[in-house]
């Protein structure tokens, strides 16, 4: 293989190869993380990570690499530039084509190769723990009472955060001051400390305040609660947490997948040694651990499934934007 | 105080032989990514993290916090010896720890930075095991103003002194808060001053400019002059390290309060960095001989490596790792973990009075080792530390552009030196430039817009008033000394 | 190298020259930034500050310094009794310190042989030319550097620093 390794080197930089029938990586694979240290997409990798190892389906280390700068530009740009290279896998959400919607980022999603989305977390509203406030009915009428003095924390801007806040604007006829912040966990700090009205995080994010009783999950924006499991909180599991639908707010659902893409003009070998990777992924006790502590929803999509889903969540956004001023071109 | 009974079982849990031996591992793996400058305490944890998947959480946390000491201590090793910040906190100790190196007192200056950090990873340990309660229902009180009326105060501290023209200080401190604005906005999503370049996306690193302006900036100056490491005929000996820990007590002024700063920049979250730069900030203006200050004097090492230390959380980037870790580890990070996890949390508590100790003892140790580096002949010396200074800008990001930009800063703070410009403000501004402008703004919109808001409390409008009067005290105090004696000769 | 007495070296540039180069800088520095920020509005809205105000403001702070330093420069009595900041020496020194650097990363980067080829070559040539070490010394010390940068960060660290062709052919990726 050594004596090989110029050759390989030349062919990496072909569109596909039919010399490697069966590819496996030859080397250490790379995990680009397009988010902060300790943050969704870096837990989804390493969640990943764990899986990979503690089964050990692959015969190459990992390395993961945070490139959250640019709020994840960097990373992608970082995978973009290694067009060919099946050696690096980057890890992200609908940020890899909502980013370059709003900002000039020298990079679009149709630059990557996208290989599965592997699980979809979910978005609620949470009001502070010792909140009157009971259900989402009262959260209506506790924002119009407030008569545009709303306060909503949420991680970044232009992101799901704030378009989650501008769809509830247009469900519930009112007008909602968004507070961007670094991140979610950010956000919660601030929402417990009692200096906002309430945020939309990932149950992921607030779960440690709920448990502690300083901030409360409202409703969910799911067509379903979400699946049953062990409580949370002395009284709730996941589950008891309604629907925004059931309460009345009409927003039918918004997820943010979490998906794992190659670079650009990779094999197609490569392509299918990752997808059959991830998919093994997702069937380890340690991944449904994973998904379950985080109270997402398990979904698998790849090949086909993958595409249509990504090209309809874009369409989504995209029409959002344009309607609030917000696109780049 | 029924803390102290679940401290004593926590030391039950963290003096078992492995966990002993999981800290010191932690600390000499922690001092070695210290040590070199773009690998931090951050990626520290980032590389042993899948080593904990199948550890018991608190043996892993005990060996993370343990690498996260280490880190802290070896990045004043090369602060000190090549004016080189391993870690972004100890940028202040470079001010005076490396004139001191120059003078030939390596040794004690090394021994005063690692004595001083622990004494204020005690004292911060301590507010912990006393305060943990209190302290996090005060942090709650903090939202964006009272967080932007810190930096200011961080910032009042330590700008407005030594005798560098105002108009240079004013360069400095706008060209460290423009470069801090490069990239993303977080308040408005936009890409700001990138210039369409893919490089300026992710913004211009602190680190990268640390290693130009202070390891290559240092080496140019010292070349121009043809002097080769003073420090080549210092005599290491562990007598030195004894003067010096005799030598201690009598800074005790210095010791507390720079303590008591890293303990106030932690529960606020004004992080280590700022901290130190506050605390240097404060020691000098307050100080007897403070015209000495950057000529190398103990206190200016001693303030800065007490706080930076000093309450022994880790700073957001390497807490925030951690945090990903709990996660990992089936362990859900909140205030909740004190009562769930009762024997994780003072485990975890009293492993840091534990692996303290060990840090410094091993620390110690190496203070002859790390001093004989300096013995190696400059001819290979200098090459050697241009190698690790480009090495170290390629580990920050992996981007040929930060290599570029480390060059393009050793020159800038080579003319800086040579202009008299002070650097301070510059890497001050950097540090704290994005968060005070995302806290301004926030406050802005949560408060419309108004200015009021940071008067709006007691708590927010005591710490800004308390700036104004730091920022504008140089002014007072000057302009009462010329009323009341006649202008007396500078220097000393 | 023959022994000089600084004084004695003929001076390349004044201090006041050096001054006004440095605030010339920090005006083209400011500029940019106020340039870079006038992409987005500069104003105090509604709801505070918007995108490009302290971008603005805070080029306009390094111009209002630059143009300051630059007077002070011209005018100020300071500087008049140091005319010298660098002689010919002194710059010949610097100048010879960096050119290698500037090889280094113009070897590493744009030849993109990577830091491994380009730190060895760097330490020899710096080792044998400025250092007049032997080039058995200078060998064992430039590979030696390499190696243990290698050990420590390749297999030890797990942190890949950049590679060219020649690692690709010796099959070390």
């Amino acid at each position: 293989m050594n004596k090989l390794a110029p050759l390989a080197f030349a062919m990496a930089l072909l569109p596909a190869s039919a010399a490697l029938a069966e590819w496996k990586p030859s080397k250490a694979v790379e995990f680009v993380v397009t988010a902060g240290a300790g943050g969704g997409t870096d837990i989804f990798a390493r969640a990943v990570q764990a899986a990979v190892q503690k089964n050990n389906l692959m015969s190459q280390p990992i390395i993961v690499t945070i490139k959250g700068g640019g709020s994840g530009a960097e990373g992608y740009v970082y995978t973009k530039s290694a067009e060919g290279d099946p050696h690096k896998l980057v890890f992200g959400t609908h940020n890899m084509y909502v980013l370059p919607l709003a900002a000039k980022v020298a990079f679009t999603h149709r630059d990557l190769t996208p290989i599965a989305a592997m699980v979809f977390d979910e978005f609620m509203i949470w009001v502070k723990g010792d909140s009157p406030i009971k259900d989402a009915k009262g959260f209506v009428e506790a924002v119009k009472a407030k008569g545009g003095q709303w306060k909503m924390a949420g991680a970044q801007s232009k992101d799901s955060d704030e378009l989650v806040t501008k769809l509830l604007d247009k469900a519930i006829g009112a007008k909602i001051i968004y507070v961007p912040y670094k991140s979610g966990g950010e956000a919660d700090v601030q929402l417990s400390g009692g200096h906002l009205d309430s945020h939309v995080n990932n149950p992921a994010e607030s779960v440690g305040n709920w448990k502690a009783g300083k901030v409360r999950p409202l409703c969910v924006f799911n067509r379903e609660p979400l699946a049953a499991g062990p409580k949370v909180t002395e009284t709730q599991a996941w589950s008891d947490i309604p629907t925004c639908r059931s309460q009345g707010i009409a927003i039918d659902q918004f997820q943010q997948p979490r998906i794992a893409s190659l670079p650009g003009k990779v094999p197609a070998e490569a392509v299918a040694f990752y997808q059959d990777l991830l998919r093994k992924v997702a069937e380890t006790p340690e991944w449904k651990e994973y998904v379950a502590r985080t109270a997402q929803s398990g979904r698998v999509l790849i090949g086909g499934d993958l595409t249509k889903f990504i090209d309809g969540d874009y369409v989504r956004f995209q029409a959002v934007f344009k309607e609030e001023g917000w696109l780049v071109q | 105080m029924d803390n102290i009974g679940d401290l004593l079982h926590g030391f039950q849990v963290a003096l078992t032989g492995y966990h002993l031996m999981l800290m010191v591992v932690g600390v000499l793996f922690g001092i070695l990514v210290g040590v070199l400058p773009g690998l931090g305490a951050p990626n520290g944890v980032t590389l042993l993290i899948p080593l904990t998947f199948t550890m018991e959480p608190v043996s892993a946390i005990i060996l993370l916090a343990s690498m996260y000491w280490g880190a802290l201590f070896g990045g004043s090793t090369t602060s000190i010896l090549f004016n080189i910040p391993g870690e972004p906190s100890s940028v202040a100790t470079t001010f005076d720890g490396h004139p001191m190196a120059k003078q030939g007192r390596a040794t004690e200056a090394l021994s005063y930075a690692f004595l001083s950090a622990a004494f204020g990873a005690l004292f911060g340990v301590v507010v912990i095991t006393l305060l943990a309660g209190p302290a996090a229902t005060f942090a709650h009180k903090f939202s964006s103003p009272e967080y932007f009326a810190v930096y200011f105060l961080a910032f009042a501290c330590f700008v407005g002194l030594g005798g560098a023209s105002p108009f240079k200080t004013l360069v400095s401190a706008g060209m460290g808060f423009s470069l801090a604005a490069v990239g993303m906005d977080t308040i408005s999503g936009s890409l700001r001053l990138t210039f369409e370049l893919p490089d300026l996306i992710k913004g211009v690193s602190f680190l990268v400019a640390v290693i130009g302006l202070f390891g290559i900036g240092e080496l140019i100056a010292t070349m121009e002059e043809r002097l080769e490491f003073r420090g080549v005929h210092a005599r290491i000996s562990p007598r030195d390290v004894l003067k010096t820990i005799a030598a201690l007590p009598s800074y005790w002024v210095v010791l507390v309060r720079s303590s008591l700063v890293g303990c106030w920049m932690g529960i606020t979250p004004g992080g280590p960095t700022a901290a130190s730069f506050m605390s240097y900030g404060l020691a000098r203006r307050f100080a007897p001989r403070t015209g000495e200050f950057g000529k190398g004097v103990p206190e200016g090492v001693i303030a800065p490596e007490a706080a930076d230390l000093a309450l022994g959380i880790p700073g957001s980037a390497t807490a925030a790792v951690m945090m990903g870790g709990l996660m990992i580890w089936g362990l859900h990070p909140g205030p909740m973990l004190f009562v769930d996890q009762k024997s994780f949390v003072w485990g975890l508590i009293a492993s840091m009075y534990v692996a303290n100790v060990v840090a410094v003892v091993l620390v110690l140790f190496t203070v002859p080792l790390f001093a004989a580096i300096l013995r190696i002949p400059f001819a290979i010396i200098a090459p050697l530390i241009v190698v690790v200074c480009f090495v170290s800008a390629w580990t920050v990001s992996s981007s040929p552009f930060d290599l570029w930009l480390a060059f393009l800063f050793g020159l800038i703070g080579y003319l800086f030196k040579k202009c008299e410009y002070p650097i301070a403000p510059l890497v001050l501004a950097m540090v704290i430039g994005d968060k005070a402008e995302d806290a301004f703004r926030q406050s802005m919109i949560i408060h419309g817009g108004s200015l009021g808001a940071f008067w709006s409390n007691w708590l927010c409008g005591t710490i800004m008033t308390l700036g104004f009067v730091l920022l504008l005290w140089p002014l007072v105090s000057s302009a009462l000394q010329r009323t009341k004696s006649p202008p007396a000769s500078a220097g000393g | 190298m023959e022994q000089h007495d600084p004084s004695a070296s003929r001076a390349l540039a004044t201090r006041r020259t050096l001054e006004v180069i440095a605030a010339a800088l920090a005006l083209a520095f400011g500029a940019t930034i106020i340039l870079g920020a006038l992409e987005y509005r500069i104003g105090w809205g509604e709801r505070g500050p918007e995108p490009g105000y302290f971008p603005f403001w805070m080029g306009m702070i390094v111009v209002v310094g630059a143009i300051g330093a630059l007077f002070e420069a011209l005018f100020a009595r300071r500087h008049a009794d140091a005319p010298m900041a660098i002689n010919a020496d002194q710059a010949r020194r610097v100048a010879l310190f960096l050119l290698p650097m500037l090889g280094f990363l113009v070897l590493a980067l744009i030849f993109k042989l990577g830091l491994y080829v380009a730190m060895v070559a760097y330490m020899l040539t710096v080792m044998l030319w400025q250092g007049r070490y032997r080039l058995p010394a200078a060998l064992a010390v430039s590979f030696g550097t390499a190696a243990v940068f290698y050990f420590m960060f390749e297999l030890w660290l797990h942190v890949p620093l950049m590679k060219g062709p020649v690692e690709a052919w010796l099959g070390i990726h």
